[in-house]
């Protein structure tokens, strides 16, 4: 496969994240796990208990990287000691692909640890190629960049969200991790059509999706990774499906009161009929 | 979402100006981005970072954090990340320095050793090195700390607060067993001695004699029984 070919990254239907909460039940579990996504930063300069649950973890199911900490759109150089930890743990648990935000998340060295989003401008989307292109030297994998939810519109926009993705992307030659939800909270925050949002991506680089749950206080909408998935989210991921026209595989979030695997794993069948179904119909484009 | 504005701003000094606004600690009042009139929706970043720093660090030091009331602890919370924001991409990562911090505050002996053996305790069940049978060496996983007062008892107690421990110094050891369960010792001269000793692949017991009766020469205590004892509990992995 070439970096540019995300289509042909394999469909592994949806899985769950591998949490903490799950470490005493996954490894031996009979549920049906389709494969797992780990945030690395919990596991890249740890050994003990953590990495052997990945180590067994990683013989059992295919996993994938989601990271946080990257921070590649921060005007702070990458962290070579990061960029090496993250290479290493993903040699180590045989990562098929790796993803982290459109976002920064450092200045200076200090670290927000949180996703603070960027503006839609020429030198936002040219510093982020520019740097995805400096990771993917170092990382021979493929890797994917995540729309984050923002909360504030940032001044200095050149350009509409979806070129943004486009411009970025296209010049890093990077893949797309479209989540969902992120798309429907921003919709709610910012007032826009979600569906418009999801056409204006660069769709043909979608090599994975995200669903989760979200809190809605009544002012805003914040993207917690808790709760089950609601109805519209689902309905915008049915649509996603289509609009994509191939199956991409899916991942439940749940990060926040997080309930029993088997709750978890019970979104993700919920994922895999509609991609079924979806996949079933040709779509007639 | 859209191009909603031309205003050119340097994307280095947009992300400082965010830094200055959300970064627990800092929050300036005026901002480059939106002058005096900052959009009410930065309180979810202020929240979340503020919520992502304290908790971790309420986590990491919970039996610290019984010996404040709420408003000192806060205080303590304010003080620290003011001075020390994150600078490691993993948050346990970042909150090392707590230690540090507070033993150079007007904090109670026992508290700064009590953070000292949270933090210990924390690394030890984290440490990147695999103890296994048969490595021959003392368990690589091992810290060694003298305290003043008696941390040990007091932390498996869960640190009351109105039970403080008693100041008599005390060595204790941490380190992970080979079932990945962190354990706490008093150490003793010769158990020091023998951990040691077998630091070294290969280290031979009768190698260990000599020394023995140079540095604790009083001390009668057959070797073997010795080691016997500390390979059982993981301490020295033959």
């Amino acid at each position: 496969m070439t970096r540019s070919d995300f289509q042909s990254l394999p469909a592994l239907g949806a899985g769950v994240g591998l949490r903490k909460q799950f470490f005493e039940d996954i490894i031996d579990t009979k549920l049906s796990v389709g494969w797992l996504e780990i945030v690395p930063e919990n596991f890249m300069d740890f050994g003990g208990n953590p990495l052997r649950v990945l180590d067994a973890c990683a013989k059992r199911w295919p996993i994938i990287s989601h990271g946080v900490n990257l921070s590649i759109g921060s005007c702070d150089p990458l962290n070579e000691e990061y960029v090496e930890k993250l290479k290493a743990l993903l040699d180590r648990s045989k990562a098929l692909w790796y993803s982290d935000h459109m976002c920064f998340t450092s200045v200076g060295g200090r670290y927000f640890h949180d996703l603070i989003p960027l503006p839609f401008s020429n030198e936002a989307a040219e510093h982020v190629a520019k740097k995805v292109q400096q990771l993917q030297k170092k990382i021979k994998k493929p890797f994917l960049l995540e729309n984050p939810s923002y909360y504030v519109q940032l001044p200095g926009a050149e350009m509409e969200e979806g070129k943004f993705y486009h411009e970025v992307l296209e010049e890093a030659d990077c893949g797309m991790l479209l989540d969902v939800n992120n798309v429907y909270v921003n919709s709610r925050n910012h007032g826009f059509d979600p569906q418009a949002m999801i056409r204006s991506y660069p769709l043909h680089r979608v090599g994975q999706i995200h669903m989760a749950g979200h809190k809605d206080t009544g002012e805003v909408v914040i993207d917690t990774h808790e709760g089950p998935i609601i109805d519209p989210v689902w309905e915008l991921y049915e649509f996603t499906m289509q609009e994509i026209g191939r199956p991409v595989s899916t991942l439940i979030e749940w990060d926040t009161n997080v309930p029993p695997l088997k709750t978890v794993l019970e979104e993700a069948r919920h994922a895999d009929k509609i991609m079924d179904l979806v996949n079933r119909v040709p779509v007639g484009r | 979402m859209t191009a909603s504005t031309s205003r050119k701003i340097p994307l280095r000094a947009l992300q400082e100006d965010l830094q200055n606004l959300i970064f627990f600690g800092r929050r300036t009042s005026r901002s480059v981005l939106w002058g005096d009139k900052i959009p009410s929706r930065i309180e979810v970043y202020r929240n979340n970072v503020h919520l992502n720093w304290t908790e971790t660090l309420e986590s990491d030091f919970s039996f610290t954090r019984k010996q404040f009331t709420p408003e000192e602890w806060e205080k303590i919370e304010l003080k620290f990340f003011s001075a020390h924001a994150p600078r490691h991409y993993e948050l346990n990562g970042s909150i090392v320095p707590f230690v540090p911090f507070l033993k150079s505050q007007k904090v109670k002996p026992c508290i700064k050793e009590l953070a000292d053996a949270e933090l210990a305790d924390l690394n030890t069940f984290l440490h990147p090195a695999a103890p296994v049978h048969g490595m021959g060496i003392t368990n690589p996983t091992v810290t060694t700390r003298l305290y003043q007062h008696q941390i040990l008892d007091w932390f498996s107690r869960k640190a009351p607060a109105d039970a403080p421990p008693a100041q008599k110094p005390q060595v204790v050891v941490f380190y992970r067993d080979t079932h990945f369960e962190v354990r706490m010792r008093v150490a003793d001269p010769l158990m020091l001695l023998m951990m040691e000793h077998f630091q070294k692949p290969g280290a031979d017991l009768d190698d260990l004699e000599p020394v023995r009766r140079r540095l604790l020469p009083t001390n009668k205590v057959p070797l073997d029984k010795v080691l016997e004892s500390l390979v059982e509990i993981d301490l020295i992995l033959l």
